[in-house]
């Protein structure tokens, strides 16, 4: 739960090392960064917006680890955040960007005629395709810290946005706390329904205040374009279908996205980006290109090889269970995506998953057959 | 919260903040959070700070009145009085009555409260707390156990022996902010008879229970009040005391538990009582509540209840422990007659503040 600057004045009262949280049982990015002498020269600053030291680190303070991924352990209350924390923040970016430089520069490609292939991934093995990302309204607070002014106004616009696209995107926006009770379910059913997070990870950033004031979901008539307004960013754009064609699926991706943002610079309003971060999310983890670009794809034999997991770390790949991030996977189906986000392009990000995920299909081809996979092994992207 | 709370009130107290830097919008936050409850009708909103009631006393006032039967803290005055030996017939019949327990919480003066407090104040209160703890002696003398330091072992025997708190799971508490930072400075003491215990930096500064098994209630609430004045005169030798004032009693973090922070109650069985349609009306009349017997957010499972106070303000603890008692023995005195196949009487209510 954030605080914010008037607050801090009083932990000021106390001595740093006598404010200093116990991070001892800790595993997180944060707590392997963050020294008393770095919380010392950083607990006195805020962002314009009130944003402190403190409300970065709490959700890392409160969450020493998880059981499936590092966790980053800290958060953005607004684009600030990133200037004024930089000395924590820099090195936490860094450790999980694999060596990402304060001085490196990011490419930022949404054209998606530079995609080789990608539109044939062997359906009998891949059953669905999916790229999302998210997008920040730059002046506005984040959601750890924005307060419910600043909530509806991003909603509002959105919708306006969100009203004006057309041809297969055009659609419908579903506010959260006036759905009816139908389509609520039918929206579960669709599996676009988000509900209000109950990761302790999101709650203790303070996240879900509020809930579910300013929230909602806007997709296209055809179902394969989504927007989330107002969870764990501003806005999380969603492409996705049943099938193998991620080609398909990431130029619609591109379009929408591109569309949304003329909209938006229409009204007054850009993204929040920058040459050395890219696109600015809330969490550290979704910088750059803040995208996601993944399949769900049946692999029960090289599931249980145990050279799985290097395969997948060679092609900067990651595995998750088909409930996605908190989950197990179910059956020999796999959510497999890039592991990357920062330092590589949109474009790059969805070819590593293209061709990863071919070169995974043929892995369980083989294996099936009663074949090795030693000569498909790959070299480390 | 939700109740009182309207557009014009919000825009007049919005720029206000305590001298701990403590705003409306962090008083509210858990009742915004929190639309409902499916057993209880939450207060929705938390103090920060004992200044807390007086900057926002706009809000907090009409909230308290509603909250606790119509006591006004702009015109009323609470009664404080932990003399146990005012207490009649404080022993129950133990063919029913399975053990008894009080409790109450206590805030430290001068350190804000656990939605707002800072790691150092949180410390701070655990250290004045555990210090003066380890002045009692006799049969009050005991140990204190930190949560974050605690060894698998001792965690068991203290999960046995129902001592244990844990993490707050309920949003109720996580939406106010109460456990961030867990387990930092969070510990529970108890007495080498394992009959007093507190809990420190939960959801309130501290929470001291009294307890044992069996129906010697008057014997729980002499050790309570005893245990109470020993460890406030101890942390008065120190400097500290307790929030107390005139009009609002004991300060604690919800408003529901201001005045005497008390809850005296049993764990009951009542297999016919409990079946008997008037059960309700009965428990109404003598400002008595049930609840599981797993405490607050718990439904009863078989016979057994957790019967206690309903009030906390606007009468003393002697009051409220006598009320249990004569309410209790009631109850079971209803149970008697309806195991006989004899009728029962609904009692007339009990008044609600001295006159």
């Amino acid at each position: 739960m954030p605080f914010g600057n008037s607050h801090n004045q009083v932990k000021m009262r106390f001595s740093s090392d006598e404010e200093f949280p116990d991070l001892l049982a800790h595993n997180n990015h944060m707590a392997k960064v963050l020294t008393p002498d770095m919380y010392a020269r950083l607990r006195n600053k805020e962002t314009s917006s009130g944003f402190t030291l403190d409300d970065v680190i709490q959700t890392g303070v409160d969450n020493p680890g998880h059981p499936f991924i590092m966790t980053v352990g800290c958060v953005a209350g607004d684009e600030e955040t990133y200037e004024v924390f930089k000395d924590l923040l820099d090195p936490v970016i860094e450790d999980r960007h694999g060596g990402y430089k304060p001085t490196d520069k990011h490419k930022t490609d949404l054209n998606p005629e530079n995609l080789q292939g990608g539109d044939d991934l062997d359906s009998n093995y891949v059953l669905s395709s999916r790229v999302r990302t998210g997008r920040s309204i730059r002046g506005f607070c984040l959601p750890p810290h924005c307060s419910r002014g600043e909530r509806r106004a991003i909603e509002q616009l959105s919708i306006q946005a969100l009203d004006s696209l057309e041809g297969d995107l055009k659609g419908k926006y579903y506010a959260l706390k006036n759905m009816t009770e139908e389509e609520q379910q039918q929206l579960i059913d669709d599996h676009f329904l988000f509900d209000k997070p109950v990761s302790p990870l999101l709650l203790a950033s303070g996240m879900a205040r509020d809930w579910p004031d300013g929230r909602g979901i806007w997709h296209n008539d055809n179902k394969t374009f989504l927007v989330w307004v107002n969870e764990e960013d501003h806005l999380r754009v969603i492409s996705m279908q049943k099938g193998g064609n991620m080609r398909e699926v990431f130029t619609r991706f591109c379009t929408g996205l591109t569309k949304i943002e003329e909209l938006f610079k229409e009204r007054g309003h850009e993204f929040m980006w920058n040459e050395h971060l890219g696109y600015v999310l809330t969490c550290p983890s979704n910088l750059g290109t803040g995208l996601r670009a993944g399949v769900h794809v049946k692999l029960p034999n090289l599931s249980k090889h145990e050279k799985f997991g290097e395969v997948l770390k060679r092609l900067r790949l990651q595995k998750r269970g088909t409930g996605g991030v908190d989950t197990a996977a179910v059956g020999g189906v796999f959510d497999i995506s890039n592991a990357d986000r920062l330092g590589f392009s949109e474009v790059e990000l969805v070819q590593m998953v293209v061709d990863g995920v071919n070169l995974l299909v043929s892995m369980e081809k083989c294996l099936e057959a009663g074949e090795g996979i030693d000569d498909l092994m790959p070299e480390q992207k | 919260m939700a109740a009182a709370l309207t557009p014009a009130i919000y825009a007049r107290l919005r720029d206000k903040a305590t001298p701990h830097n403590w705003t409306l919008d962090q008083c509210i936050q858990t009742g915004v959070d929190n639309p409902g409850h499916p057993f209880i009708k939450t207060v929705g909103m938390v103090a920060g700070d004992e200044e807390s009631y007086e900057v926002f006393a706009e809000i907090f006032d009409p909230v308290i009145k509603d909250r606790h039967n119509g006591y006004d803290p702009r015109t009323m005055r609470h009664p404080t009085d932990l003399d146990s030996s005012k207490i009649t017939s404080g022993f129950f019949d133990e063919r029913y009555v399975l053990s008894s327990r009080v409790r109450t919480g206590r805030s430290i003066r001068g350190l804000s409260l656990p939605p707002a407090c800072t790691r150092s104040e949180r410390r701070e209160v655990e250290r004045v707390v555990v210090t003066a703890l380890s002045g009692l002696k006799g049969d009050l003398a005991g140990r204190y156990y930190s949560l974050g330091e605690m060894s698998q072992r001792e965690q068991q025997q203290l999960i046995d022996e129902h001592f244990l708190f844990d993490k707050p799971v309920s949003p109720l508490l996580t939406a106010a902010g109460m456990a961030r930072d867990w387990p930092d400075a969070r510990g529970i003491w108890h007495n080498n008879d394992k009959n007093f215990l507190i809990w420190i930096n939960e959801e309130d500064h501290t929470r001291i229970i009294s307890m044992e098994k069996g129906g010697n209630m008057k014997r729980v609430f002499e050790r309570f009040c005893k245990g109470l004045k020993q460890v406030e005169h101890l942390i008065q030798e120190r400097g500290w005391e307790f929030m107390w004032n005139e009009r609002l009693g004991y300060i604690l973090t919800c408003p529901s538990n201001l005045g005497t922070g008390l809850r005296a109650g049993v764990h009951v069985r009542l297999p016919f009582l409990s079946k008997d349609p008037r059960f309700g009306k009965v428990l109404e009349n003598l400002r008595l509540q049930k609840r599981g017997t797993g405490g607050v957010d718990t439904a009863a499972t078989g016979d057994t209840f957790d019967i206690s106070n309903l009030d906390r303000l606007g009468k003393s603890e002697v009051e409220l422990v006598q009320l249990v008692i004569d309410g209790v023995n009631y109850l079971i005195e209803c149970e008697k007659r309806l195991e006989r196949g004899q009728d029962i009487k609904i009692p007339s209510p009990i008044p609600q503040f001295r006159k």
